[in-house]
């Protein structure tokens, strides 16, 4: 092996390895930039860094290029995190009514499909806490009378749904809507899927490109069809 | 015609915020005009090095006019209009997309129905990680269309200029030449980066004097070369584009070729700061290196020249270098990526647990006869017998379920197998030997009860 065969693999294992960081901007980071800069540039580079990926079971996304990669799991990677890695010692119950309020999340940020836009649209969604627990209550209540949901979700998601309708959406304490969606965005948060601003007094929570690439995938997955139910009722209370 | 029925269809957005702004109590406003403010602070800000404007940018421009017309408006009321105004016209802040509908003539003259999704306003992360807001195409076209030049008028004039320039096909050649320089540049970066990385392995490895100390020389030529040509180029262009109309095909080749000697030119300059950095690092590895022995140094002794001096650090200096050696002590861990998919799964995962099975599972076509296990082995039995043919000829048979208790146990195998035995001695078989007659009474002992039996050992047994 040449020597810039033996430099161009410690820059593409380098380049992963930064990338596996959502968090990393290539603003901040003066290697990123330029790694990202000859991944972009560089075919022979693009694909060195593709293998590399894959040979530690991980695959590359091109976002837009101010934003730099995203790095995801392959099936049954080892990467995938855990029940205790998301919040250890819940029981059944919680555990799916925490899984419903993932679901309604991603349901909530991209309603259609038209939402999710591109891989490469460097432009992100944002939204409030607030808005986002009074559509959830309001969406579990009516899932209650919905007929079209036992289409979707078998009869514990259903049993889930009526554990979030019991739920106070605000208040106090763990026992709140307000509390679980906060406990979801800031784990989002620290995995570099989602980002926190203020504005105009206003909390905002920020979708992250990442937070896109993984949605696509949910949208794609298992629980498909419970998507899109949930973000065809998203859809519906922003046109009403 | 058709463009201007499109255009007109796609400021509804501005017309519906005027019209519902009863709605969002801000009848005292023009919202056209904060519109336009809103949308040249935003444009404004566009080519900064944020790439958008903030939401405290927007707000200020926004709050200077609406404190003109109404004095009395408080920052949260300000904060309230700039917030709704960037709601509505960001689609719910990308949540959503406009949606027109609108008809044009077609060139058969027919007149057919066509639709467009939009946004006015989207969202980015700018480099710093903060939110910042842009305007897209459509929002900037409508913003600019509005400023009212006389387009067919300014477009007659330049036709005549852009068609010579075009046919001399000058600004497409230097931005080719262009491109291919900043392909040049990049390369030469990647080639400074590998020169460090060897020499930091070994000064040896590059060959510093024969091989790159020549080509640092060459990169200097071909920054100084690009560089004048590129600054003549880019005022030549810049020049030609701002005399054509915004949207104009001649104005996006001319503005097109000008980034890309741009952007070369901004890379021409990266290289010259890594060049100028790779220059000193080179040098300062050859004098470090210049005296190494070359081989690595060797593992230090593990107890004497190790444990000992850690052991005999006190609690500040090993708190202080705990956080170093604690890595070096545990092996490394794979990081967790938030996989979303994985973990809804798991979160969603059915919490009955399913069987797998099957009544109507065919039936083997082969069988077996298992060997059925013994209960009392022989060596049981052997062991038993000779019991019995030491307790005497006649007995009851509690008092042989006292003795054996006392011997075997009450919960012993031998225990059970004299309780299964002896009340079969009622078939009396002679040969046998052995006769078990009822007594007519009941007894309890040694964690039994029931019918006494008499029990006689004949000597022919």
């Amino acid at each position: 092996m040449t020597n810039d065969q033996t430099n161009a693999l410690f820059e593409a294992a380098r380049l992963v390895r930064l990338a596996i960081n959502a968090r990393e901007t290539v603003a901040r980071n003066r290697e990123y930039q330029q790694l990202l800069q000859r991944f972009h540039t560089d075919p022979e580079f693009r694909d060195l860094a593709r293998t590399v990926a894959r040979g530690l079971d991980l695959q590359i996304f091109e976002l837009a290029r101010d934003v730099g990669l995203a790095v995801v799991n392959v099936a049954n990677g080892p990467y995938a995190p855990t029940l205790d890695d998301f919040r250890g010692g819940m029981r059944a119950r919680e555990r799916i009514v925490y899984g419903l309020l993932l679901a309604m999340l991603a349901a909530y940020v991209y309603p259609t499909r038209r939402a999710i836009g591109e891989l490469d649209d460097s432009s992100v969604v944002s939204i409030e806490l607030r808005s986002l627990v009074e559509w959830a209550s309001t969406a579990a209540r009516e899932m209650r009378q919905s007929a079209s949901v036992t289409d979707v979700a078998s009869p514990e998601l259903r049993s889930g749904f009526e554990a979030i309708a019991m739920l106070e959406p605000f208040g106090d304490g763990h026992a709140t809507l307000h509390y679980r969606f906060r406990y979801i965005l800031e784990w989002l948060g620290k995995n570099g899927l989602f980002a926190c601003r203020e504005e105009g007094g206003r909390e905002l929570w920020i979708a992250r490109p990442h937070y896109r690439i993984q949605a696509r995938h949910l949208m794609l997955g298992t629980h498909a069809a419970l998507l899109e139910w949930l973000g065809q009722r998203a859809a519906r209370t922003e046109g009403s | 015609m058709n463009r201007r029925a499109k255009n007109l269809a796609l400021m509804k957005p501005f017309f519906d915020l005027e019209a519902n702004k009863a709605l969002a109590d801000a009848r005292p406003y023009d919202m056209h005009l904060l519109c336009s403010v809103l949308m040249e602070a935003i444009i404004a800000d566009m080519s900064g090095s944020s790439g958008g404007a903030p939401y405290s940018v927007i707000l200020r421009e926004v709050s200077k006019i609406a404190l003109k017309v109404n004095p009395q408006a408080t920052e949260s009321e300000l904060d309230r209009l700039t917030s709704h105004l960037i709601d509505h016209l960001s689609s719910q802040r990308g949540r959503d997309h406009f949606e027109i509908t609108y008809q044009v003539v077609t060139p058969e003259g027919d007149v057919t129905r066509l639709s467009h999704a939009y946004r006015l306003l989207e969202q980015k992360l700018s480099p710093e990680d903060e939110l910042v807001y842009v305007a897209t195409p459509e929002a900037i076209h409508i913003y600019l269309s509005g400023l009212g030049h006389e387009l067919e008028a300014e477009q007659a004039a330049n036709d005549a200029i852009l068609e010579h320039y075009l046919s001399r096909g000058k600004h497409k050649e230097a931005g080719e030449a262009a491109e291919m320089a900043r392909k040049r540049s990049v390369e030469l970066r990647a080639r400074l980066r590998s020169w460090l990385i060897a020499a930091e392995r070994s000064f040896e490895e590059i060959q510093y004097v024969g091989h790159v100390l020549p080509q640092l020389t060459e990169m200097q030529q071909h920054i100084r070369a690009r560089g004048a040509i590129e600054q003549r180029q880019i005022e030549e262009l810049q020049s030609r584009a701002i005399q054509l109309p915004p949207g104009d095909e001649g104005r996006t080749n001319l503005i097109s070729a000008r980034k890309a000697i741009e952007e070369a030119s901004h890379e021409h300059t990266r290289l010259l700061t890594d060049l100028q950095q790779c220059s000193r690092t080179l040098l300062d590895f050859q004098s470090r290196q210049r005296f190494r022995l070359g081989d690595s140094p060797a593992m230090p002794e593990p107890v004497t020249e190790f444990l000992h001096p850690v052991l005999a650090l006190n609690l500040q200096d090993l708190d202080r270098g705990l956080p170093r050696l604690l890595p070096l002590l545990l092996p490394p861990r794979l990081p967790m990526l938030p996989d979303l998919p994985v973990l809804l799964d798991a979160l969603l995962a059915d919490i009955r647990v399913v069987m797998d099975r099957s009544e109507l599972e065919p039936l083997s076509e082969v069988t077996e006869d298992l060997p059925v296990a013994k209960r009392f082995t022989p060596e049981l039995c052997a062991t038993v017998d000779e019991f019995l043919q030491n307790f005497g000829a006649a007995y009851t048979f509690s008092s042989l379920l006292e003795a054996a208790d006392k011997k075997f146990g009450r919960h012993s195998p031998e225990m059970a197998y004299l309780t299964v035995m002896v009340p079969q001695w009622f078939e009396n078989e002679v040969a046998d030997g052995r006769f078990a007659r009822p007594a007519c009474r009941q007894f309890e002992t040694a964690g039994r009860f029931g019918d006494e039996l008499e029990i006689t050992m004949s000597r022919t047994a």
